[in-house]
């Protein structure tokens, strides 16, 4: 078999590969980012109540986290309403936790911290879930 | 006194200039997602950087010639076309991930997104290599890089169980996703044994006017200094499976990354991260820039030498010169510096061999090496550690750019 066939035969296998990677395989992927967006989210508002993470920080880390919360939610979408709604739940919970950073507001840090934490746990049991079936 | 002065300034400036944005990224995404099962790839790869930057070294202490000198000289320039076109894409490619690492630094520190700070990362780069000296660059930005000791003391405060870390240094097979277990481990590797480093030091070596009578303090240098150098990227590991892992934060992005120190040092954590990934990844940056200069230059014949006027060898200038804008740029258009760190690292694995070869050939020839050739341990550990690195990077890299598995 020549070089070029070759380069064909590899580039027809990796299209192959790509197109059947399965939507399930996708939404465990977006729940599992998911999880760790909603971990570190109450960490940042954790560590940001003791004082040790500046507010430009906390205001970007929760902007990116919206963001990629949405794309993930998206991705979801696609295949499952019941994940998708999980995500969108987890991206108003750092909405109300942004918020709360930026207004000083201790109670609604604290709920926030509890509701995040409680949204990565169901999301990584959602993910592994899926992963394994 | 003279000699134990250098071997503790080598061994300081190796500790300092260690950490870059490959080996911190690398160590954070696989503490976080593997805990410390992936610790073997830090040892592996410094084992092999250990063994390649000592035969450098003693190559230009015995020969008075860089590598790329001796590579040319050896093969001739057509055979040597081949390596140097692979290393100096490689070296763009990390370049592009060192500007973007400084850059993703300065946007923790001020919010202010990493595509604004590229150009003026861009421009101290390079105004230091056009005013500077090759000891400035080496020892002053490598010294304080020693702020990344930050990682070694904040593993400490959290007490890992020893024997879990020493489990970790043997390879064992992951619970679940094996395609990006392995695309870590190659891209540790990578970030471990990058090219740019060898040829880096030997073309120091040749600045620095070594002679064999540097060749006991080169071998010192080069077992402790990365020696050292590596406990600080297994640290960084260490903090990263203990902040991260029980939370199941993963580092997709970089903006966690942030909060690795903070649980330690309340007060300091963010900061002491801030400028480890600032200074680590601009010293990378002075030195890979510096390199591809290097490297191009010997290839070519042209003058070269970081501690001449940039009008005494013009052409070996013009190289940084054009090389560093096209980096901060393509990074300013919106390029993801850490998507880039990843991809960079797990080819440099693919390239090494192509690189490394002809050194070994030419570290095996008494032409060049009279009586210090190579011995068959080095031979033979650099060898397997190289074909093992690219047969599991040319499995794992495709898989994982086809979202792993």
């Amino acid at each position: 078999m020549s070089m070029r066939n070759c380069s064909w035969l590899s580039a027809f296998l990796l299209a192959l590969l790509f197109a059947c990677a399965s939507p399930q395989k996708k939404t465990a992927k977006a729940l599992e980012s998911g999880s760790s967006w909603a971990a570190a989210s109450a960490m940042c508002v954790e560590q940001r109540a003791v004082g040790s993470l500046p507010d430009r920080y906390a205001e970007k880390f929760f902007d990116d986290a919206l963001k990629e919360i949405s794309n993930a939610a998206k991705t979801a979408r696609k295949s499952s309403d019941v994940d998708a709604r999980m995500l969108e739940e987890t991206r108003e919970t750092i909405g109300a936790a942004k918020r709360a950073v930026k207004g000083r507001d201790a109670e609604g840090e604290r709920s926030s911290i509890a509701k995040l934490k409680d949204l990565s746990r169901k999301l990584d049991d959602r993910s592994k879930a899926l992963g394994q079936s | 006194m003279k000699n134990i002065v250098k071997i503790a300034l080598g061994i300081l400036t190796s500790v300092g200039g260690f950490l870059e944005i490959g080996s911190i990224s690398t160590s954070l995404q696989a503490g976080a997602k593997f805990r410390f099962q992936l610790i073997w790839a830090i040892v592996l790869g410094t084992i092999c950087l250990s063994f390649l930057i000592e035969m450098s070294g003693r190559l230009a202490a015995v020969s008075r010639h860089t590598l790329t000198d001796a590579i040319r000289e050896h093969f001739g320039i057509h055979f040597h076309l081949v390596p140097l076109t692979a290393q100096v894409l490689l070296d763009t490619l990390v370049l592009l991930a060192e500007i973007g690492g400084v850059s993703l630094a300065l946007q923790l520190a001020t919010g202010i997104s990493f595509q604004a700070w590229a150009v003026p990362v861009g421009f101290a780069v390079w105004l230091l290599l056009w005013k500077g000296t090759f000891s400035l660059i080496e020892n002053g930005v490598a010294l304080l890089g020693l702020v990344t000791l930050a990682f070694i003391a904040g593993a400490v405060k959290l007490h890992p169980a020893v024997s879990d870390v020493l489990k970790g240094a043997v390879p064992s097979m992951p619970s679940d996703d094996l395609a990006q277990y392995a695309f870590l481990a190659v891209s540790i590797i990578g970030a471990t044994v990058s090219p740019y480093l060898v040829s880096f030091y030997s073309s120091g070596a040749v600045e620095e006017k070594w002679d064999e009578k540097s060749i006991g303090a080169n071998r010192i240098v080069a077992i402790f200094g990365m020696g050292f150098g590596a406990s600080i990227s297994i640290a960084v590991l260490v903090c990263s499976a203990l902040v991260f892992h029980p939370k199941g934060i993963l580092l997709d992005r970089f903006d966690p990354a942030g909060l690795v120190l903070t649980p330690m040092f309340p007060k300091w954590g963010f900061t002491l991260f801030v400028a480890s990934v600032a200074i680590g990844s601009f010293g990378a940056a002075l030195e890979i820039a510096l390199d591809v200069s290097y490297i191009i230059s010997q290839a070519f014949g042209w003058k070269w030498g970081e501690d001449q006027k940039p009008h005494e060898s013009a052409r070996f200038a013009l190289v940084y010169t054009l090389l560093i804008p096209i980096c901060s740029a393509v990074i300013a258009f919106g390029a993801d510096p850490l998507k880039i760190t990843m991809l960079s690292m797990a080819l440099t694995v693919v390239v090494l061999p192509f690189v490394v070869f002809p050194m070994m050939v030419i570290l095996n020839d008494d032409r060049y090496m009279k009586e210090h050739t190579n011995g068959r341990i080095s031979n033979f550990a650099v060898a397997a550690i190289l074909i093992l690195g690219f047969v599991l990077a040319i499995a794992a890299i495709p898989v994982q750019l086809l979202g792993g598995s």
